[in-house]
């Protein structure tokens, strides 16, 4: 059926993305399962029934509950203020709320351990030692700080989304605020909270960077263990149970987004939604919004330039300008091919929709869904069994790159095509154009935009990324992250600060892009 | 008569220096009656409903509900506590929430049985009874209105307000569901305020008629004295088609260019008339009057069971509507004559 479906699809051009997607994903999942399954029977039950397992599932379970509680708890207030109150400054709050996703991961864990400690940078500013943050409340603190812009852009665009009507409507059945939040409200907003609770957590569940710094034992940071200790049996078996969780993830959150179709009941006009006005005790949102701020984007801002301060003689240009240009040398091609790939995919999801494109599109998103170390490790197992010759080149890590940050490309690029209309390439067509000489005339012109910003996305993906350059890297390789990492786990703070604050500078743009397009998604009629 | 609602001197500005978007607006709602607030988009009708459901606060004037004040400068009875109905335009049902769920919402405190027994009963009086499970977008436009109709019924307020309430539906639907919501909220004995542009819906529609322009109330009266004697030359336009006529008044008769015109009241001096395209008859040029102004057909529509003239008299255009048996074609030479005194405006 789905082949008689797309018969006339079957060209190279669409055929060979749908090759590399596929069995970029699935081949080295098949490989993962095959070196598992290397293991003898008598020591199988031991792999996977000892207790490490259970404790290593509890430490993950916990930090994926924690990180969401509370990032929750942190965004939820944001975002009402910002898009429901006459607050002032909204558009500075706003931004201030996205701006902790310019700080990755690593290097806000960075920043919290530099801060604390006898010789931490809030030692060194104001005389008294905090202590020094680290295991659990470290790894919870620094994934917090990191994710919780995710659930704020979400939960502001629900709550701007949602129609003013609906609420005044339960104001009118007698209602008061404060419930109309709990019954009316909160239920909107759920397909926003599954949507960010599910990306925050698998990034918990594929963090590597915050986990070993903060030294606390998750899925990922036992199998970061058990590869320096060359135990890849069992090494495998671990990036299975992640796999596993990462599976269960997704299965609970597209239960629970089942049967819940939240569009506007009815059509016609919305108007303007009135603000609520802040007074009295509401003064106080401005002091939680300023800790907050403090917290997230100042201290661990300060930390790192304190840092720098102190190291500034002993920074390397030439260690520098290698960094900078091993993380281009892979992001640079990826982001380019991964675009490429994606583009007939999406192509034929949204021109001849069927169960293939939406199989090879959701294939992207399982492939982004993979905790990294888990598939870095699968495409160890993979080139070391298929292509021996591939193992450590530059070359399978920017195909890793390529695979596992594609989805990310999906996005842009899809709404921009949803603008093309079908029309001008049948127009183009009836004028003698070949199917394929149509699309480059007349709709890639219109789409690269929408490219622009895919090709934007995945490549500063591809610089923050710590675990798949960490497993992939030829020797010698540097990359940016790689150095923060290396440098902070030594506990060398002073060396890690400029290749940091390079870090952060470059995710900085990836923050704006992610603002301009908002801004664009906003524009578009609905 | 015992008023329900009353509005007095409400005056909304968005921002201080603007002009006010409802500029002293008085009126008054009876019990048990469906009123309706008829008015071009923008002219400030839905701004005053949501002052009178409490979503939007007052500059000054005062909103009294059975007599107590329930919004004016320094009051405000919060929305939940004004036991004021609302149905939207877009109905605005609740998606994550069945009928009849929908329905009970507003009777939060009563227990659960009762609640839902209330619920199936209101849902059953608008003949949905058996859609009681579906969600909201799996009915059609004209059931989700009875549902929003059912939702706002249910907690028995004292008033219900109807933004623009049949606007969403296709011409056909739209006059049975007015028929149906009008008989539906005359049998539960509701008192109701229909906000609309669509000058048929509210005449149909409602007991009374209230024409708003610019934010200010121009005429309150019921639908056929409001057609039949409109006081503005606005209202006069926008409740039908008609010739506005200045002419010199003298007691009961108006000299116009037309000649000769009976009045519906006695004036004096300069007046303007308003003479509706049916209340005009066209004569053959040679018969009537020997002096009087002849004038060409230059347009001639034909609507089924009538037609519309326009006939031109000295530059000036005049409508004049006939039945169908009417046998003048473009080009004829006519006289007009008013077969229904003229209505004075501003009088």
């Amino acid at each position: 059926m789905i082949f008689h479906k797309v018969g006339r699809y079957l060209r190279w051009y669409f055929v060979l993305p749908a090759v590399i997607v596929g069995s970029g994903v699935l081949v080295p999942f098949a490989y993962l399962v095959l070196r598992a399954a290397d293991a003898e029977a008598s020591e199988l039950v031991e792999i996977v029934f000892r207790l490490r397992n259970l404790i290593l599932f509890g430490n993950t379970a916990l930090l994926v509950a924690g990180v969401v509680i509370v990032d929750i708890l942190l965004a939820l207030p944001v975002a009402w203020l910002t898009s429901r109150t006459n607050l002032k400054a909204k558009r500075f709050f706003t931004l201030m709320g996205v701006f902790p996703l310019a700080i990755p991961s690593y290097v806000m864990a960075y920043a919290i351990l530099g801060l604390g400690g006898k010789d931490g940078a809030f030692a060194q500013l104001f005389g008294a030692s905090l202590p020094r943050l680290s295991g659990y409340w470290g790894a919870l603190a620094a994934l917090s700080f990191y994710t919780f812009p995710y659930f704020f852009l979400n939960l502001r665009s629900a709550l701007l989304g949602v129609d003013p009507a609906l609420e005044e409507s339960a104001r009118s059945l007698g209602y008061r605020r404060r419930w109309v939040f709990y019954y009316v409200l909160i239920p909107q907003l759920r397909p926003a909270l599954y949507a960010s609770g599910l990306l925050v957590a698998l990034h918990v569940l594929g963090n590597f960077g915050v986990v070993s710094l903060m030294r606390f034992e998750t899925f990922s940071y036992a199998l970061y263990l058990q590869l320096a200790s060359f135990d890849r049996i069992y090494a495998a078996w671990l990036a299975l149970m992640l796999l596993a969780f990462a599976g269960c993830l997704l299965y609970v959150e597209a239960r629970l987004l089942r049967g819940r179709r939240f569009h506007r009941a009815g059509i016609g006009g919305v108007h303007q939604r009135t603000l609520i006005p802040i007074r009295g005790w509401g003064k106080l949102s401005y002091l939680y919004l300023a800790v907050l701020i403090f917290g997230c984007v100042a201290v661990p801002t300060a930390t790192i330039v304190s840092w720098l301060i102190r190291g500034l003689d002993s920074v390397s240009i030439e260690n520098l300008v290698k960094a900078v240009l091993g993380s281009l040398g892979a992001a640079v091609p990826a982001a380019f091919l991964s675009t490429a790939v994606m583009l007939p995919i999406v192509y034929l999801g949204v021109r001849r929709p069927s169960a293939l494109s939406r199989v090879l599109e959701r294939l992207a998103y399982i492939g982004y869904a993979i905790p990294p170390l888990a598939f870095g490790l699968s495409l160890i197992f993979f080139a070391q069994r298929a292509i021996p010759g591939l193992y450590q080149t530059l070359w399978l890590l920017i195909y890793a790159y390529m695979i596992h940050f594609m989805a990310e490309a999906i996005g842009p690029a899809r709404s921009t095509m949803y603008q093309a209309s079908p029309n001008i390439e049948e127009a183009a067509r009836s004028l003698g154009y070949s199917r394929l000489n149509a699309f480059f005339k007349v709709i890639f012109p219109l789409l690269i935009r929408g490219l622009t910003v895919s090709i934007a996305f995945v490549f500063l993906s591809a610089m923050k990324d710590l675990p798949i350059a960490f497993l992939l890297r030829p020797i010698g390789y540097e990359t940016l992250a790689l150095n923060v990492w290396d440098t902070t786990s030594e506990a060398l703070f002073a060396e890690a600060a400029p290749y940091a604050l390079l870090m952060i500078i470059f995710a900085g743009l990836f923050v704006s892009l992610l603002l301009v397009r908002e801004r664009n998604v906003h524009e578009q009629p609905a | 008569m015992n008023s329900l609602l009353s509005l007095h001197n409400v005056t909304k500005n968005f921002a201080p220096l603007s002009a006010p978007v409802v500029d002293d607006v008085n009126f008054e709602v009876n019990a048990g009656e469906i009123f309706a607030l008829l008015g071009p988009s923008g002219c400030g009708k839905t701004t005053t409903l949501r002052l009178i459901a409490g979503f939007e606060r007052v500059n000054s004037g005062e909103i009294r509900l059975e007599g107590k004040c329930i919004e004016s400068q320094s009051i405000h009875a919060p929305p939940e506590t004004r036991e004021i109905g609302l149905v939207f335009q877009n109905y605005a049902l609740f998606p994550h929430l069945n009928v009849l769920d929908n329905v009970a919402f507003g009777l939060k405190r009563l227990p659960q049985k009762v609640r839902l027994d209330r619920g199936l009963e209101v849902l059953e009086m608008v003949g949905l009874a058996e859609f009681r499970d579906r969600r909201p977008h799996d009915l059609s436009g004209g059931e989700q209105q009875r549902v929003a109709l059912a939702r706002s019924i249910a907690p028995s307020p004292k008033l219900i307000l109807l933004d623009e309430p049949f606007s969403n539906l296709d011409a056909g639907l739209r006059q049975s569901t007015r028929k149906e919501v009008r008989e539906l909220l005359k049998d539960a004995g509701m008192t109701a305020m229909l906000v609309t542009h669509d000058r048929e819906e509210a005449l149909s529609f409602a007991d009374r008629v209230a024409i708003m322009e610019n934010g200010g109330l121009e005429q309150t009266g019921a639908p056929e004295a409001m057609y039949n004697r409109p006081k503005t030359p606005f209202v006069a336009e926008f409740l039908g088609k008609t010739n506005l006529i200045p002419g010199d008044a003298r007691g009961d008769c108006a000299e116009t260019r037309l000649g000769r015109f009976k009045l519906d009241c006695h004036a004096q001096g300069k007046v303007m008339l308003s003479i509706r395209p049916e209340h005009l008859e066209m004569i053959h040029a040679t018969a009537g009057e020997k002096n009087a102004k002849l004038g060409k057909i230059v347009e001639r529509e034909f609507k089924g069971h009538d037609l519309t003239y326009r006939v031109q008299i000295e530059g000036e255009d005049y409508f004049v509507q006939t039945d169908y048996r009417c046998p003048y074609q473009i080009g004829d030479w006519v006289q007009l004559k008013a077969v229904e005194p003229g209505v004075v405006l501003g009088g």
